[in-house]
This record gives C-alpha cells, sequence and structure tokens, in this order.
C-alpha cells in the first residue's frame, strides 16, 4: 500500500488506521511526482491516491500509473465523491472514498 | 400781394379811372366823349382787375402785375383830354406807353417773363415806338397834324415842319407795322404749338390780343389814307384791346371750369365703369394723357398691361407727375408739360387718383377678405348655434351629440351650459355682434371628460336679437401647433446642447460649411474645408462609410450614425458622426469624439471585470483555505475518533492519546474556521460597527497602531470599504514596511469618508503592483470615491481612500 496525500497529518492517520486493520503500508508520497516515482520502486498492489495534489491531480497520476504494472489505485479526498462528477467513473481508478470515511474494511470491501 | 392790398390798389384803380372820366367830360376837344369815356374808364379799370385776379392766383407769375401796371398807365393816355397844355402835351406823349407795356405783357405771358432776347428786343423796340418814336413827331408836328382839333397847345412842337413830320410819321408807321407783324407771327406761332389744354387756357387771350395787333396795324396804314376810316378803327382796335384782359379773365374761368371738372371726375370715379385714364384726360383736357402704376416689385411704372414705361426726359413736352399715398408712389400721370402751370389742377387730380387707386385696392383688400370669409363658410361647420340676445339657445346643429359640452340645449342660456368664464365671453361678444361690429370672434377651451378641447367661435348678428354662433373644433390644430412648439423647442434644445463639430456637406461629399468650437481638434487647417470633399480629408473606409451612410439618409430622411478613428494630431482618436439629411442637397454631420468616453466606459468594463475576477479569486481562496485547513483537521479527528473508539476495548491508553491529539485538531480547526471567517466578513464590522472593527484589527496588528476611529457610523458599503483598506494596509505594513508604529483613521469630510493608514516603515510601494491595493482600488471607485498610495523611499507609505458617503 502506498498513501500519496500531501497533508502529513491526513497520511499519518491513514496509516494508523490501515495498519491497525493489517494492511501493509510500504510508502508515503506528498505529490504527483514523488508518487509516480514510489509507485515504480515499490510495486504496491495499492495505491490511495488522494485527488488534489500540489502539482497535478490525482486522476492524471492514476493514469500514468495505469500504464505500466498497474497497481490498484483507490482514490480519496476530504471532498464529497458528487463534487467530482463522471470523472470517478472515467478514470482507471478502482474506486472512491471520502477521507472521513476511510478504514481498512472499506477499502478490503472495494478491492473483492 | 394781400388781399386788403388788391383791395387797395383796385380803389386807387376805380379813382384814377373816374378821374380820368372826368377829365372826359371836362374835354372841350375831345369828340364824342361818352364813348371816348366809357372805353378810357374801362380799358384800364379791365386791364387792373385782370392783373390783380392773376396775381391772386399766382402769385409768383408777373403777368399780373404787368397787366395792372399796363391798367395803370392806360390812365396816362387820359391826360391828353385836358385843356392843360401841359397836362395835354405830357398825356399825349405818354398815350401810347400802355401799348407797350401791353405788348411786353403779351410776350411775357405765360409766365410773366421775357425768357429770350429776341422778345427783350421787341418790348425795347415797342417802347421805343411809343416814347421817343412818338415824341419825335411831336417835336415837329402841330396838334392838328395828329388829329386834333381844338386841342391845346403842343408844349414840344420845336418848329412845326410838315415835311419832317411826313417823314417821322413814315418810319414810325413801318417800325409799329414791323412790330405789329413780328408779334402777330409769335401769338400765331404759340397757338400753332399749343397743346389743347394750353389752347383751352390761353387761346382766348392770344386771340383777343392777335385782334388787337391787326387792328393797330390796320389802323396805322389806312389812317394814313383816310381820317374816317381811322377814327371808326380806332373804336375797333379799343374793343379790341378791352377784350384782351376780359379774354384773360375767361382763361381763368375756364381753367378754374378744369377744377370744377374735376370735382365731377372724383365723383365719376367712385364708379367703377368709369375708366380712370379717359376720365382724367378729359377733365385736365389732356387726351394723350397716360396713367402709369407703381409696381413694387419691379419698382417701376408700368401701363395697364405690366410694361414698363420709360421715365419722362427731363426738358421734354411730356412731364410725370407721381402720385404719391402715404409717402409711397403709387401711380403716376404722364401728361402734358403745360399742365404744370396749374399746379391746383395736377394737385386735385392726383388726390383724385390716389383715392380711387386706393380706393380700388380697398376693394381688392374687401374682395380677398370676402373670399376668406366665404371658404371658411364653406369648411364650415362642426358646430352652430342660434342664440338669442338674453343668451338662450334656439337652435342648433351638430354632427354628432358627443361634440355638444352639455347636450341639453335648446331653451337653456349660455350661463347654464357653459362654464362661468366661457358663459361671460359669449355673451360680451354676442352684445357685440348686436350693436353692429361685424363679425366677433373668440377662442375658448372646455374640459371634457378626457381632454380640454380648444374651439374658435364665429359671432355673426342674425337678426334685431338674435345671432348664429359658429364653432370650429381647432383641438387637432392646435395639439400640432403645441407640438410643433414643442419639438421646435426641443430641437433648439438640442442645437444648443451641441456638439463641438458639425459639418454641412454636400450629397457630391463637398463640404459646404462647419462649425467647430475647437478648431485645434480638425485633422486639417479650417480654411482647407469647405469646397473639399469627404474623401479628400478622411481615409478612404471612413469617407465611403460616411457617404453610404448619407445615400440612406437621403433615401428615407432616417438619422444615421457612424464610428470611426481618426488620427488627429498623432493621436488616435475615437468619433460618432451622426448623419441627418437637411434637404435634398445636403446633410449635416454632426461629430462627437468620445474617445475619453469610450476609455472611460473600458476602464469601468475593466474594473468590474476585476471586481468579478478578485470575488473569484477570494472564493478560490476561501475553498481552497477551508480545504486545506479546517477541512483536513475535521476529517483527522473523524478518523482518530473511529479508531479510538475500536481502540477502546483492548488497548484503552492509546484510545485516550487519540481522543487527546484529536481534540488538539478540532480546536486547530475552529480556529482556522474563525480565522476563515473574518476574511470573508467580520462580524464584528456588521454588528458593532467600523470603530469596533479597527479596534480589532488594531489588536490583532503585530506593528502598534495609533487608532484614530470615526465618530459616526457610515453606510454599509463604505463601512465594508474602509474596513478592508485598513485591512489590507495593515496586513502590506506587517508584511512588507518594516514600521514601528501605524496611524489609522476614519473622518469624514466634505460628504466623504476619509481612511488614512500612514506608517512610518522603508515605504516604496508600488500602487500599480499587487492584486491587493489593485482590488481596494476596485471596491472604492466602485462606490464613487478614490484611492492614493504614496510611499517615497525611506518616508513610509501612506494609503489615503476618499468614499462619498451619499
Amino acid at each position: 500500500m502506498l498513501i500519496v496525500d500531501d497533508h502529513p497529518s491526513f497520511r499519518a492517520t491513514a496509516r494508523a488506521v490501515l495498519e491497525s486493520e493489517g494492511w501493509d503500508v510500504v510508502g508515503e508520497a506528498e505529490d504527483a511526482a514523488s508518487a509516480i516515482s514510489a509507485a515504480r520502486f515499490l510495486h504496491p498492489d495499492v495505491v490511495l491516491l488522494d485527488v488534489q495534489l500540489p502539482d497535478g491531480d490525482g486522476f492524471e497520476v492514476c493514469e500514468v500509473l495505469a500504464s505500466n504494472s498497474s497497481p490498484r489505485v483507490v482514490l480519496v479526498s476530504s471532498r464529497d465523491r458528487a463534487d467530482y462528477g463522471r470523472c470517478i467513473e472515467a478514470s482507471s481508478a478502482v474506486g472512491f472514498i471520502a477521507k472521513a470515511e476511510l478504514s481498512g474494511a472499506a477499502l478490503a470491501e472495494m478491492l473483492e | 400781394m394781400t388781399q386788403r392790398g388788391a383791395l387797395i390798389v383796385w380803389a386807387l384803380a376805380v379813382a384814377v379811372a373816374a378821374a380820368a372820366v372826368g377829365l372826359v367830360f371836362s374835354s372841350e376837344h375831345v369828340e364824342r366823349p361818352y364813348a371816348t369815356a366809357a372805353f378810357t374808364g374801362a380799358v384800364g379799370l379791365a386791364f387792373v382787375a385782370a392783373g390783380l385776379v392773376a396775381r391772386h392766383q399766382r402769385p409768383e407769375n408777373r403777368t399780373g402785375t404787368l397787366m395792372t401796371v399796363t391798367g395803370f398807365t392806360w390812365y396816362l393816355g387820359a391826360l391828353a383830354a385836358a385843356e392843360n397844355a401841359a397836362l395835354f402835351t405830357i398825356g399825349t406823349a405818354l398815350s401810347a406807353v400802355a401799348l407797350a407795356f401791353f405788348a411786353y405783357t403779351l410776350l411775357a405771358y405765360p409766365s410773366g417773363r421775357l425768357l429770350t432776347t429776341r422778345n427783350r428786343l421787341l418790348v425795347v423796340a415797342a417802347f421805343g415806338a411809343a416814347l421817343p418814336g412818338h415824341i419825335a413827331f411831336m417835336l415837329v408836328a402841330e396838334p392838328v397834324d395828329f388829329g386834333c382839333t381844338g386841342c391845346p397847345e403842343n408844349l414840344l412842337l420845336v418848329s412845326a415842319d410838315e415835311t419832317a413830320a411826313t417823314a417821322v410819321e413814315a418810319v414810325e408807321t413801318v417800325w409799329i407795322l414791323t412790330l405789329v407783324v413780328a408779334f402777330g407771327v409769335i401769338v400765331l406761332q404759340r397757338l400753332r404749338v399749343a397743346t389743347p389744354p394750353v389752347r383751352r387756357a390761353l387761346g382766348p387771350f392770344y386771340a383777343a390780343s392777335f385782334a388787337t395787333l391787326v387792328l393797330l396795324g390796320v389802323q396805322v396804314v389806312l389812317g394814313a389814307i383816310s381820317e374816317t376810316v381811322e377814327i371808326t378803327l380806332n373804336w375797333a382796335t379799343l374793343a379790341a384791346l378791352l377784350l384782351v384782359p376780359l379774354s384773360f379773365l375767361s382763361g381763368l374761368a375756364r381753367s378754374r371750369l378744369a377744377h370744377a371738372s374735376l370735382g365731377r371726375l372724383v365723383v365719376e370715379l367712385g364708379e367703377k365703369s368709369i375708366d380712370l385714364r379717359d376720365a382724367l384726360a378729359r377733365a385736365l383736357g389732356d387726351p394723350s394723357l397716360q396713367l402709369a402704376y407703381w409696381d413694387p416689385i419691379e419698382e417701376a411704372f408700368v401701363d395697364e398691361s405690366g410694361r414698363k414705361l420709360p421715365p419722362a426726359e427731363p426738358h421734354g413736352p411730356r412731364f410725370s407727375t407721381v402720385v404719391e399715398r402715404q409717402g409711397k408712389p403709387i401711380a403716376a400721370l404722364i401728361h402734358d408739360v403745360s399742365l404744370l402751370d396749374d399746379p391746383d389742377l395736377i394737385d386735385a387730380a392726383t388726390a383724385a387718383v390716389g383715392l380711387r387707386l386706393e380706393n380700388e385696392q380697398r376693394l381688392a383688400a374687401l374682395q380677398r377678405s370676402e373670399a376668406r370669409n366665404r371658404a371658411l363658410l364653406d369648411a364650415m361647420p362642426d358646430l352652430m348655434f342660434r342664440i338669442a340676445r338674453d343668451g338662450t339657445y334656439l337652435d342648433y346643429s351638430a354632427e354628432t351629440d358627443r361634440d355638444l359640452y352639455d347636450r341639453d340645449v335648446i331653451g337653456r342660456t349660455v350661463r347654464q351650459r357653459l362654464p362661468a368664464p366661457v358663459a361671460d365671453t359669449t355673451m360680451r361678444a354676442i352684445e357685440r355682434a348686436l350693436t353692429g361690429d361685424g363679425v366677433g370672434t373668440i377662442e375658448y377651451t372646455l374640459d371634457f371628460d378626457r381632454e380640454t378641447r380648444h374651439y374658435e367661435g364665429r359671432i355673426v348678428a342674425s337678426g334685431a336679437d338674435e345671432v348664429v354662433l359658429i364653432v370650429r373644433d381647432f383641438t387637432s390644430r392646435f395639439r400640432r401647433e403645441q407640438a410643433l412648439r414643442e419639438s421646435e423647442a426641443h430641437n433648439r434644445a438640442l442645437v444648443d446642447a451641441m456638439p463641438d463639430l458639425m459639418f454641412r456637406i454636400g450629397r457630391d461629399g463637398v463640404y459646404r460649411a462647419f462649425k467647430a468650437d475647437d478648431p485645434g481638434r480638425l485633422m486639417v487647417r479650417p480654411t482647407e474645408i469647405v469646397g473639399r470633399t469627404v474623401h479628400d480629408l478622411l481615409p478612404e473606409e471612413v469617407a465611403d462609410r460616411i457617404m453610404a451612410s448619407a445615400a440612406r439618409a437621403f433615401e428615407d430622411w432616417t438619422m444615421q450614425s457612424v464610428e470611426y478613428q481618426l488620427e488627429v494630431q498623432g493621436e488616435t482618436r475615437d468619433f460618432e458622426g451622426r448623419i441627418v439629411r437637411v434637404d435634398d442637397e445636403q446633410f449635416l454631420l454632426i461629430v462627437r469624439d468620445f474617445t475619453e468616453r469610450k476609455a472611460a466606459e473600458a476602464e469601468i468594463q475593466a474594473s468590474r471585470a476585476r471586481i468579478v475576477q478578485a470575488g473569484d479569486d477570494a472564493r478560490r481562496r476561501l475553498e481552497r483555505n477551508l480545504h486545506d485547513g479546517a477541512q483536513q483537521r475535521l476529517v483527522a479527528v473523524s478518523i482518530a475518533i473511529r479508531l479510538a473508539k475500536s481502540r477502546l476495548a483492548d488497548d484503552r491508553k492509546a484510545a485516550e492519546e487519540l481522543l487527546t491529539s484529536a481534540s488538539e485538531e478540532l480546536a486547530l480547526a475552529l480556529e482556522e474556521l474563525r480565522e476563515l471567517a473574518r476574511g470573508i466578513h467580520p462580524a464584528i464590522l456588521t454588528d458593532r460597527g467600523l470603530g469596533a472593527a479597527l479596534e480589532a484589527l488594531a489588536g490583532r496588528s503585530p506593528v502598534p497602531v495609533e487608532l484614530a476611529p470615526p465618530e459616526e457610523r457610515l453606510p454599509g458599503p463604505v463601512e465594508a470599504a474602509a474596513y478592508y483598506v485598513v485591512s489590507e494596509a495593515l496586513a502590506n505594513v506587517a508584511k512588507y514596511a518594516q514600521a514601528t508604529q501605524v496611524r489609522v483613521s476614519v473622518a469624514q469630510r466634505n460628504g466623504a469618508a476619509v481612511v488614512e493608514v500612514v506608517d512610518d516603515g522603508i515605504g516604496g510601494a508600488d500602487p500599480a503592483g499587487g492584486s491587493g491595493l489593485r482590488g481596494l482600488a476596485d471596491r472604492v471607485e466602485a462606490l464613487g470615491g478614490r484611492l492614493r498610495v504614496e510611499s517615497p523611499p525611506a518616508e513610509g507609505t501612506r494609503v489615503e481612500a476618499e468614499i462619498p458617503v451619499r
């Protein structure tokens, strides 16, 4: 699992929540560029990807990641799913979880 | 001579005549004393009388004086009847002087002056024959020799010499005959060339004079042969001589008769059928008389068919007398110059002509006015009422009852039906019409349900005690006139408010005239415009558009508008040209320079765009801040609480730590939200006013603030603008100024709120740079205010906003 978010507080919280539910978090990234290189380097199975990043958005990162060995991407955001309209369905991501609802169980359910 | 003078002269003449007659009767040598006395008395008196009358009529003419003198000298000859030798000699010597004066009068007639040298010589010759010639004979002849038996002694006799006497008598006979023939020829000549009026006036006088001359001549010739014949002829000559003054008087009388006929003329002229010229020719005795009419347009005299008449030659036989009326020529009489001898006649004639022509003009005017009235009647009428003197309606006719102010008419009175002021006017007009002042016109208005209508009423007496009131409704005409007046006023206002630049241009594009308040704003020199064409002066594309618009304006009279840019003195300026057709041949191009307005409009648009942009930016910033700040913290709190809940059973300590950190996050999130909310709109500003809000700002400022808050509340938008000015300025002070002190004041001055933020920092702030200041300026300008930033390096920064309060 790779966590990509520009807010360190969220990254820490997410890591704590997911690890407590048995997920193995292999790395964190704070922007689009480092997310892409981390993904190439770490080969995570799953990428938890914030939509809004300082140097680009999650959809773009999602497209780049989808072109090669393709980890499964789950988009997260503090905004509501409806705020992104059809962008989430159109992307290669597996799904979308609002940050406040993030839990290992919700993630597992989506990936099954 | 006064009338009294004339009477004295006449009395003297009578006295002298009486003396002469007395002398004749006392004489012992006068044969046929009765006849002699009668002729002696009568001839002199006749001449004096004729002379006095002539002088009275024409005092400036010397003819009268000459005749009077002739009359008096006549009595010198009567002295020859005296028995006293001296008196007899004097009388005999002077007996022919009267004849010489008669000759003088004859040649001087009618002017009373001898106008030619020939005439003067002839008169001198006559006096020569009468005095020296006669005296020379008396020097050598006894009284018996000149036919006087029993006469007193001839005191002039030097020595009786029959041969000399015969010789002298022969010379004098030839002399006198020559004179008689010369005078006769002159008189005949004058009669021949005389125009009819002259002949009528002078004919009798000349005829009698001619007869006298002929008889005198015959007497002179035959007297030498037979004494009896001479005596008979002498009586005939005397009779002819007596006729001279009498015929002269008759000429004057005939001239007076002509005056009388003028009187008749005036009467005749009253009848339209009489031909004016014929009547005048008859009255003035000048059949050749022409009547010329003044044509005020041609400013010349024309004949009846309108042909222009040449002016009379200055000294020709024809003369123009101008007939004037009120100082303006209306006609001219072209007549024989001799008529001028009788100015009274001419005056009377011109007066008569003037009167007639004036009457004709009046008649024409009257006919025109009649025609007008008839037209009015024909075009008649909307409403007619027959009204009795007391104001009672007797009858009426109206196209529809809707035209009636009050539909109940007959039997009621003017005062009952109409409003008091209208009724008063109407009743007065009725009274005037009935007292015979003709047609009376009244104008009045009546208020109907929905409108005020305007009327003109004409009141004509239709009987001794009733009138007809004909009413025309001229409301629509009145309105049209009013609309016209208004539109004229409107147009005038338009013209007054007119624009700097106007050109009148021909259909062919040639400038005909222009008006430029500021010639400096023309593209070319003012002298180079008129006469050139639109295409000469303007860029082709602009000229084409102007001429195309002009063509449309000529087509349908609409106003056209063209916008274009021109380089005027190195500057691109925007113009709006309005094109209005003036007539078939030209149009007006009214030009307004709206460069400044356009720039101002662009600035307003830009400012609006910036305000919108600033709003968008603010919202974006707000969303971002919410997202990055409070929202993230709340997300973290939410997850932490869930995690704590799941740990609560097995790891109570970890759960407690999670809740503690969640609580801290929550506090931070709340603080961030408060900060954001203040950024959106400070609640304190709305609730407590600008003063309190500024105090809060000052309290948060890291640089100490000296605050002079406003004394009273200002309108909401003004307070908000002032707040943001101070807020932004303080933020800038904190960020850049390196100041130790800031002074903030808000005060009202001249109807504006003046906001000042002055620091003692490093200065050098760029007013144009930075979206913060630009946004503030937009906000202030949107309220009609002004933002100034002064920031000289090292002298601090002064931000001043002036915002109108109303």
